[in-house]
């Protein structure tokens, strides 16, 4: 295209999600100011890294939330899925089996969960919040089932290189988040796949009628949902080197709620999957700067819950102007 | 067709009122140790129950050849506290050598009593011959405690503590009490701060879920020997964050406090857990020689980091001998009528890398 078209697709791009980044540059000047206040340095590389690399984990499991909201559903599984992967993964792991073996089987069991979920929402029909709570239960109950309930420890200090290497200095999530994130954006925006993604979340009679695949395409934006659960479980697992049945709890919400602050509809359809990045980050410097200045917990509680009501207030600025 | 279907539904309603009236009327005719419980008992002791999270010990003959199966009730504050489960596995133990049948339900939080007071309910309806039980929270579980003691059903608490002047108060009868004193426990910390740190230490605190009972024992406990938070205090406590028992939760808070407090000493995690995360955090920021950790349960993972010198202590109790008393004086209770004294201390100790070995040892027995 030519450079005009360029120009003019980046600044409608910027423009779309002005509001978002303005928001984060907004919370991060708005802690590094009360920080200050309180002596402490909030604008450090290692803070900075410290923020990025907590809210990794939630950025990769909202991708696969994000892919399942922009195609009409719903997971509140992936907490429980990742929980179970990361209990399964140490228990091969424990009982001898290759560290990279493991891990392939790990997120095979996410995508399986997911076609099951798929499964149970495109084909039998069940509403997507039944399906994917029941699951929730079940991997629940799954990750107790796997070690009676006892967390899982003294792994080989191999299993920490997955989470916790360095490429150039730049620890090794940042690098799997901007991968990840490359990957999926290029999908849901350039391919077939993501255009039909889009299609079902926008109007799923209307799909029908224009001849796209609506359950094969649903299913597998289920898999996709599964698949990136189980990555998190994985990255968790080797992060803290310690498998706990318990562990993932939240995270449904967590990505519920930076898939809805990067401006993605809950009722699908519409909206970018690299401002998810964003919503996630908004939220992980939120909680990290509420517990940097030891604020209650109480008081955090209630400050990100108004964050995410405001956030999506802003997003819905357009369509309340459109009316 | 409508008829039908009317015919349908007026008749399941009428059963289920049928169903509920005859549990009300079944229910106020209990008795505690009468022939007629021990009937309906070991009509439920050879089934298995339907509950997805309960599992049940059974031996295949009673011991002393009595005639009569007892069944307990046990409930467990969380399925994948670890603390919890290996005071199951001393129930269970202990269920196989008296040859009783214990019927182990867990809830799946440990936030909140309504999972709680629903199973004590449901052991009520089902007449067991004892309830035992490791509360959340023993101020959700007054009404539930008042049923039992109404039916006549044992009652024991493990753990945490129903205060007998509270009891008294509420005119109820005192439910005893097998476990640690997490007050105790807290004194303890306080103590071993005192004698291995100076005046003035940075330190920070990593708290469980905010209200749990054990958080606010153990943090009393601590606080009365370093004294208030201030500039009186022993420690110098520049963060106290929660960590919601959570090992991720507790490297996120750990992180965030060290960017905020480069220069903190002292680490104090109200459960091993959360210090297993803490210590993830340190290790990171490459720390390790400037921080000490002081964490608290004993479970396995955490006496290993003792062994190694990451972590400074850590509180042990005795989860099993929790479990294996509370089960045996239960026991005494309903065949001997022996009610059992109010507390029975179970015993902490602060577990450093001395005095880790005997520790060990005392716990295997």
């Amino acid at each position: 295209m030519d450079s005009k078209t360029k120009i003019s697709r980046i600044a409608w791009l910027l423009q779309n999600s002005f509001a978002l980044y303005f928001g984060m540059l907004l919370i991060f000047a708005v802690f590094t100011f009360l920080c200050a206040l309180r002596g402490i340095d909030f604008l450090t590389p290692t803070n900075i890294s410290n923020i990025v690399v907590q809210s990794a984990i939630t950025a990769v499991i909202s991708i696969g939330a994000s892919v399942v909201i922009l195609s009409g559903g719903i997971d509140l599984s992936v907490g429980s899925v990742a929980a179970f992967v990361g209990m399964l993964m140490a228990f091969f792991v424990k009982s001898g089996i290759p560290i990279g073996f493991a891990c392939v089987i790990g997120i095979m069991a996410g995508i399986i969960i997911g076609l099951i979920n798929g499964l149970g929402i495109s084909y039998a029909k069940i509403p997507a919040l039944i399906m994917t709570l029941g699951m929730m239960s079940i991997a629940r109950g799954g990750a107790l089932a796997v070690n009676d309930g006892k967390p899982i420890a003294n792994f080989p200090a191999e299993l920490g290189l997955i989470a916790n290497s360095t490429i150039f200095g730049i620890p090794i999530f940042v690098i799997y988040v901007l991968v990840f994130y490359a990957v999926m954006v290029m999908v849901m925006s350039k391919s077939k796949f993501g255009r039909h993604v889009y299609a079902i979340g926008g109007n799923e009679k209307a799909a029908v009628l224009s001849g796209v695949k609506v359950k094969s395409v649903s299913l597998a934006a289920y898999c996709i949902g599964g698949m990136f659960s189980a990555i998190g479980g994985v990255f968790l697992l080797s992060r803290l080197m310690y498998a706990t049945p318990n562990a993932g709890s939240g995270y449904e919400m967590d990505a519920i709620a930076s898939t809805v602050i990067g401006g993605i509809a809950l009722s699908g359809g519409s909206g970018k999957l690299i401002n998810t990045l964003v919503g996630a980050l908004i939220l992980s410097t939120l909680k990290a700067g509420l517990q940097m200045l030891n604020v209650p917990y109480s008081v955090q509680q209630m400050t990100t819950g108004l964050v995410i009501i405001i956030a999506v207030y802003f997003d819905k600025a357009s369509e309340r102007r459109a009316e | 067709m409508r008829l039908k279907s009317i015919g349908v539904k007026i008749v399941t309603l009428a059963i289920i009122a049928i169903m509920v009236l005859s549990g009300c009327a079944g229910a106020s005719n209990n008795t505690t140790s009468g022939s007629e419980n021990n009937d309906t008992s070991s009509d439920t002791a050879s089934g298995s129950e339907n509950d997805n999270t309960s599992s049940d010990t059974s031996s295949d003959e009673s011991s002393g050849g009595d005639e009569k199966e007892l069944v307990f009730a046990y409930i467990m504050s969380d399925a994948a506290n670890e603390y919890s489960v290996q005071q199951k596995e001393g129930v269970e133990a202990k269920a196989k050598e008296l040859g009783v049948t214990v019927d182990i339900q867990s809830p799946t939080t440990s936030e909140g009593s309504e999972e709680q007071v629903g199973f004590i309910e449901t052991a009520i309806a089902r007449k067991v011959d004892g309830i035992f039980i490791f509360p959340n929270s023993v101020e959700g579980l007054y009404t539930a405690v008042q049923k039992a003691q109404e039916s006549g059903i044992p009652f024991l608490s493990l753990t945490h503590r129903f205060d007998p002047d509270k009891m008294e108060e509420l005119g109820l009868e005192y439910v005893p009490y097998v476990g640690v004193n997490n007050v105790l426990g807290g004194n303890l910390v306080g103590e071993f701060m005192k004698e291995n740190f100076p005046k003035g230490t940075k330190t920070v605190i990593i708290t469980g879920s905010e209200g749990a009972n054990t958080n606010t024992e153990r943090l009393q406990g601590l606080f009365e020997i370093v004294g208030e938070q201030g500039p009186d205090c022993w420690i110098d406590v520049v963060a106290m964050q929660t960590a919601n028992w959570d090992v991720e939760q507790g490297y996120k808070v750990m992180q965030n406090m060290l960017s905020a407090n480069p220069d903190i000493e002292l680490v104090f995690a109200i459960c091993d857990t959360m210090g297993i995360g803490a210590l993830r955090a340190i290790e990171e920021a490459n720390k390790k020689e400037q921080i000490s950790i002081i964490s608290y349960d004993g479970i396995r993972e955490a006496l290993s980091l003792v062994e190694q010198g990451d972590f400074l202590a850590t509180v042990g109790m005795k989860p099993r001998d929790e479990g294996q008393i509370g089960l045996q004086y239960l026991y005494d209770w309903v065949t001997k009528g022996e009610k059992p004294q109010q507390d029975t201390d179970t015993g902490v100790t602060v577990v450093t890398q001395e005095n880790l070995d005997e520790y060990r040892a005392a716990l295997s027995e």
